[in-house]
């Protein structure tokens, strides 16, 4: 019960009606605009807690996560046009495609932690980067033997706007939850130890490589569950678009801008990483490089313990709050 | 399936090109990462920068001293100047004034140059966004010698351009090991990273040489920028997401700081890629198979297969020079 008052989970319910609010009042058609903006925040915050569990519980940087957001994806495809051809949506198909996604991004993590998680620091990025690569290039492989050349276009499974909004509300509630609750309990404990100092967690009798592991794992799964609305709601399978660096980059800097360590930390962020977004309107996605850049190397250079990070440190009080 | 024997040997002799290409590709980074544990994730921006200047520069200018070879040489010294602002935005924030590096400095200093690698590929695409006179794929039509390939035997044909990128490619990963393993600042080189007060107590300032370090690993990557643009024919901001894992697997394979392993390493990897390519004909399946040999190196053996190469290397050089050991 204690959980109940703590001021992540408060947050939690807050943001959870918040998104309710807009979704009930966006049925009246004319605040489209703001369901898609409300879509969009929830998928990066939901981004940017994936990534959370393994960069800023864990102190692992993965740079190809969004690997896991494409193979979400790349199931969604799978199921719309293999598992479940010709049948109209039903709520069913999103579940199938929810468990195909989430299921097979956690079992590639898995696979692949077990061999990358022994090694330290930079080994675990660049293979993470690799990694990416590896899946980008086999889904373009798979897609030509099949005989379709990327992107590959979904039938039209007559899906509005609410529907897309609602897909993204419920992996937003099992994110928030999961995430909340990885931090607050005794395997996040540890998972924090590991951040501080990985040699003295495994002398406090944690052990250190079954925690990454499952760290990871469920880091991937989260990031796999929101390959699925993404692919819902673009109805299309694009390898170029959905294992791009660019999704990588946007989860690495939500959690360095919000701070590491911190549940509010990367939602904080990819609220800021979205004004950003908005306030740049740059003619082309990848010239907005020339902002997020800086504003990495700017942040790990001055402020390394990121936005929240730093007013826990600057005013004590706060501590209670922001968690 | 059957493959032409002609065309495996074709794939053989062109894959030690390009491995040339790639080992000298990959020697700035190991020099950078290897000896003063900066995980340079800039590296290949940095590559593709210099390439893609030179490619805009030649076709705008038509300036015969920045054809794709002059290019190795202004691209190099540009590299002066990029090393040392990357030096100070990334490294010297972060381990400037650092002794000992602990692996949450070797994150900072990753990330940092992460970010400043980012900055670079958009740099590319707000400029082609902003002004008109910059394309983002500009290829180029430059060729070495008349007629422009060698006949070997009587069915496989190399370009002359490739066997010229082959071997500058083997100057400059071989000038970079002579630099750093046989002259004085080679030395002050090695030595701060093992004991960087030690090398302050004897009168040289740590600082410099990190500076001085990453010039070098700088200049020498941006130098191999034109070459790749040589083989390539074009190239486009989006080829540094193969340049660069390229690099970090053949910098892993080699061993750490091992120039010359990080050559061999990239001669095995051009030889694979190419030999791949001959018998399938299917690009992705021949990256698939290179990265998965990353992988299967970092569990089998993170320490890299060539570590003492240099050391055997160098001491020989030594003794042929007559310079006791």
């Amino acid at each position: 019960m204690r959980m109940l008052k703590r001021p992540g989970f408060i947050a939690s319910i807050i943001l959870i009606l918040v998104y309710l609010a807009i979704g009930i009042a966006g049925q009246e058609g004319h605040l489209l605009a703001i369901v898609g903006n409300a879509m969009d925040t929830m998928m990066y915050i939901g981004w940017a807690l994936a990534l959370a569990v393994i960069m800023s519980y864990a102190g692992y940087v993965s740079f190809g996560h969004a690997v896991f957001v494409g193979i979400g994806a790349w199931m969604t495809a799978l199921t719309i046009e293999s598992i479940m051809p010709s049948h109209p949506f039903t709520i069913s198909m999103f579940i199938v495609a929810l468990l195909l996604g989430a299921g097979v991004a956690a079992l590639v993590a898995y696979a692949v932690g077990w061999v990358v998680l022994r090694l330290r620091g930079a080994y675990f990025a660049i293979a993470t980067i690799g990694l990416d690569y590896v899946v980008l290039y086999l889904a373009i492989y798979m897609l030509s033997r099949a005989g379709i050349s990327p992107p590959m276009l979904f039938r039209n499974l007559n899906l509005t706007v609410q529907d897309f909004y609602w897909m993204h509300f419920i992996v937003f509630i099992v994110t928030l939850f999961v995430v909340y609750y990885i931090k607050v309990s005794r395997f996040g404990f540890g998972l924090a130890a590991i951040r501080e100092d990985e040699e003295a967690a495994e002398v406090m009798g944690v052990d250190t490589f079954k925690y990454k592991l499952m760290a990871f794992t469920l880091s991937a799964l989260i990031a796999g569950m929101w390959g699925v609305p993404l692919a819902f709601r673009h109805a299309k399978f694009d390898p170029q678009d959905v294992f791009s660096l660019l999704n990588s980059v946007i989860m690495i800097v939500e959690n360095t801008v919000g701070g590491l360590g911190t549940f509010l930390g990367p939602i904080v962020g990819a609220y800021i990483y979205y004004g950003l977004y908005w306030s740049l309107l740059t003619k082309i996605a990848q010239a907005s490089f020339v902002v997020l850049g800086p504003l990495i190397v700017i942040i790990i250079a001055l402020v390394p313990e990121g936005l929240v990070g730093w007013l826990r440190e600057k005013f004590p009080r706060l501590r209670k709050v922001l968690e | 399936m059957v493959v032409a024997a002609s065309e495996l040997a074709r794939g053989f002799i062109e894959g030690l090109l390009y491995g040339s290409l790639l080992g000298a590709i990959s020697v700035g980074l190991t020099l950078i990462w290897g000896v003063m544990k900066v995980v340079n994730l800039a590296h290949g921006h940095l590559i593709v920068l210099a390439a893609m200047f030179a490619a805009n520069f030649y076709m705008l200018y038509k300036v015969a001293l920045l054809n794709p070879m002059g290019a190795i040489i202004t691209m190099g010294v540009f590299g002066v100047a990029m090393g040392a602002l990357l030096y100070y935005t990334s490294v010297h924030p972060i381990i400037g004034h650092v002794d000992v590096i602990t692996l949450k400095h070797e994150m900072a200093t990753l990330m940092a140059t992460f970010g400043f690698g980012l900055t670079l590929f958009g740099l590319h695409y707000a400029l082609a966004a902003w002004t008109n006179w910059y394309s983002t794929e500009p290829g180029i039509s430059w060729s070495f010698g008349h007629p422009p390939y060698v006949t070997i035997g009587s069915s496989i044909t190399i370009v002359k351009t490739k066997i010229l990128v082959g071997v500058i490619s083997f100057v400059i990963a071989f000038a970079l090991f002579a630099i750093v393993r046989l002259t004085d600042l080679g030395l002050m080189i090695q030595a701060v990273t093992q004991d960087s007060r030690a090398l302050a107590l004897v009168g040289i300032n740590p600082v410099r040489i990190k500076l001085l370090t990453t010039i070098l690993a700088v200049a020498f990557a941006m130098a191999t920028g034109p070459l790749y643009l040589a083989w390539a024919g074009s190239v486009n901001p989006l080829k540094e997401s193969i340049i660069a894992p390229l690099a970090f697997v053949i910098v892993v394979a080699g061993g750490l700081g091992s120039i010359m392993g990080s050559y061999v390493a990239g001669l095995i990897l051009g030889l694979t890629y190419e030999l791949v390519v001959a018998a399938t004909q299917e690009v992705s399946i021949a990256l698939v198979v290179t990265f998965f040999i990353l992988l299967l190196i970092l569990a089998l053996k993170p320490t890299g297969l060539f570590g003492y190469l240099d050391d055997r290397l160098a001491s020989a050089l030594r003794r042929r020079r007559g310079v006791a050991e």
